[in-house]
């Protein structure tokens, strides 16, 4: 019974951390309406940029993660200014396939800028773990949690409440419509892409301190999609109950699968999952079906 | 005063739409274009609002003014910024969000959230049905809803010129002629300017001041509106009546027609 309580506290702790990977995908589809398969590849580049800028520049925790919030946030707008603007008329599929290709770039770019051994991040809050009652969690992982429900929560005022937010959600129901209304589209596409940066900046940071930097690191973008597909690719609530069904399911057959399937199969079961739920339900779990009135 | 003078516009880069399109529409009136399917009413309202570049379209020629300023080649925003709101052709209502976030949206351009939400009110006055569902999901509303709430969403930007397009598609009679008593409320106790574009040409020059009539892009015929209803070739062509008040057959309108587009 005490493993069955660990695995599953894990599994949601966990769950939280690939629900932060997801809510950049999310945003940027509220936003701007594209599929973006490239969220992963931004991560790794949040991650070393990170890890740059605390070990080789020697810029103190306070600094160095805010400035890499900034820094990711000018990476995600100019992304959108210099790959998708130019492309903004024409079809989803190009739209989609651009940013796979910018995937490939980053993915090239980051062992030449930075060598392909492994780095770390020097983690303020080191590699203890919370111990309570008999159940065990890195802090690391714990402190994340807690500032992705922290998030949940400030995007959910800002989508709900402010006007720029509303604006974003009024572009992703119907793009021309939106413009119809002098909703300035430039905008808050690059808004959208600007904040998935700055949370691929923060995703880079945590996943970076749990798994080390390197370049192996764009496997989480698969996890993306087990994600978004079970919490519908523009609810951020959704991202977060994705996140934390697919980090149970990785720790359960971790814990009970992986000795007779193979160690690697806690990593496959999330996408094999995927494969179910789309079979039955199409639009994801918590996804919106399109509206059609009979 | 909104003024078009010799616009064409190409799709594509190769497909000519607008051949030389000049209309005047003067401040607080009501002004009906009229035309069949592919004329270039819709292609007419998108040169003015600028949404062309959706569709591959651009203005190559003409000029486009509303009062001393140019609306041609700048951003939707800024045009809708100048008053000038375009009501989309088949309604477009943000189907995911509520009644009230759809109208709040609306107020984008016209200031923050705060001011948009006190002019609720105004809304709701002209349309009572949207008061009773301002929490519902627009794209649950009926289709004669959604249009109401196309035409407050668009009224939340403060329009002075409202380009409205084909609002009776798809409705009841009933709701059409609620909602052209809506417009024609809204132009005389607003002061909105209105381009309404419509196939349903008995409807919209009821309330129209002046009519234009657009075939294959251009302006074939114009005048006030009940000149248009009385001139024979609207009558028939348009209002599907020969004589008075008969109803001509599908066959004769087609000879006519053809007759017409050969005679130029």
């Amino acid at each position: 019974m005490s493993e069955f309580t660990q695995l599953m506290v894990s599994g949601v702790f966990t769950g939280m951390l690939y629900a932060l990977l997801a809510l950049g995908f999310v945003v940027v589809v509220k936003g701007s309406g594209v599929i973006n398969f490239s969220q992963g590849e931004v991560v790794v580049l949040g991650a070393f940029v990170v890890s740059w800028l605390l070990t080789d520049v020697g810029v103190p925790f306070w600094l160095g993660v805010p400035a890499t919030v900034v820094v990711m946030m000018v990476v995600g707008a100019g992304i959108e200014r210099f790959a998708l603007r130019p492309l903004q008329n024409e079809s989803m599929l190009a739209l989609v396939m651009a940013t796979i290709a910018l995937g490939s770039i980053i993915r090239g770019l980051v062992p030449m800028i930075w060598g392909d051994g492994l780095r770390s991040i020097p983690s303020l809050i080191d590699q203890r773990r919370y111990e309570w009652f008999g159940i065990s969690i890195p802090t690391i992982t714990f402190w994340s949690a807690v500032m992705v429900l922290i998030l949940l929560v400030a995007f959910g005022f800002f989508f709900s409440r402010s006007r720029l937010g509303l604006a974003m959600q009024a572009v992703s129901d119907d793009r021309v419509a939106a413009q119809s209304l002098g909703i300035n589209i430039r905008l808050v596409n690059a808004v959208s892409w600007a904040m998935a940066g700055g949370i691929a900046a923060l995703a880079g940071y945590v996943w970076g301190s749990l798994l080390g930097v390197d370049s192996r690191l764009v496997v989480l973008g698969a996890l993306i999609f087990p994600v978004v597909i079970l919490g519908g690719l523009e609810s951020i609530l959704g991202a977060v109950i994705g996140g934390i069904v697919v980090g149970l399911v990785e720790s359960f057959s971790a814990g009970y699968l992986n000795d007779d399937l193979g160690a690697g199969f806690s990593t496959v079961a999330p996408l094999i999952m995927l494969l179910l739920v789309l079979f039955v339900r199409p639009y994801g779990l918590f996804g919106r079906p399109e509206i059609e009135r009979v | 005063m909104l003024k078009l003078d010799g616009v064409e516009v190409v799709y594509n880069r190769v497909a000519l739409v607008l051949k030389g399109v000049s209309l005047t529409v003067p401040a607080g009136q009501i002004v009906a274009l009229l035309g069949n399917n592919g004329a270039g009413k819709t292609t007419t309202l998108r040169a003015i609002s600028g949404l062309l570049a959706h569709e591959r379209g651009e203005v190559v020629r003409g000029r486009i003014t509303w009062g001393d300023n140019s609306l041609r080649e700048r951003s939707p925003d800024y045009i809708v910024r100048q008053g000038v709101v375009q009501v989309l052709e088949g309604r477009r209502v943000f189907e995911h969000l509520s009644v009230e976030a759809n109208l709040l949206a609306g107020g984008y351009t016209a200031g923050s959230m705060r001011s948009s939400r006190s002019e609720l009110k105004m809304i709701y006055s002209y349309f009572p049905r949207l008061a009773d569902r301002r929490n519902q999901r627009a794209g649950f509303l009926s289709g004669g809803e959604q249009q109401m709430l196309a035409i407050g969403r668009a009224l939340m930007a403060h329009p002075r010129v409202m380009l409205l397009d084909e609002p009776s598609l798809g409705l009841a009679p009933v709701l059409v002629s609620e909602i052209f008593e809506i417009v024609e409320r809204l132009n005389r106790e607003e002061g909105v300017t209105v381009v309404l574009v419509e196939q349903n040409a008995e409807a919209a020059l009821q309330i129209a001041h002046h009519g234009y009539v657009l075939e294959d892009g251009r302006i074939v015929l114009e005048g006030p509106a009940d000149k248009l209803r009385q001139n024979q070739d609207v009558a028939e062509f348009y209002l599907g009546l020969s004589g008075v008040g008969e109803r001509k057959s599908y066959r004769d309108v087609k000879t006519y027609r053809r007759r017409k587009r050969w005679l130029g």
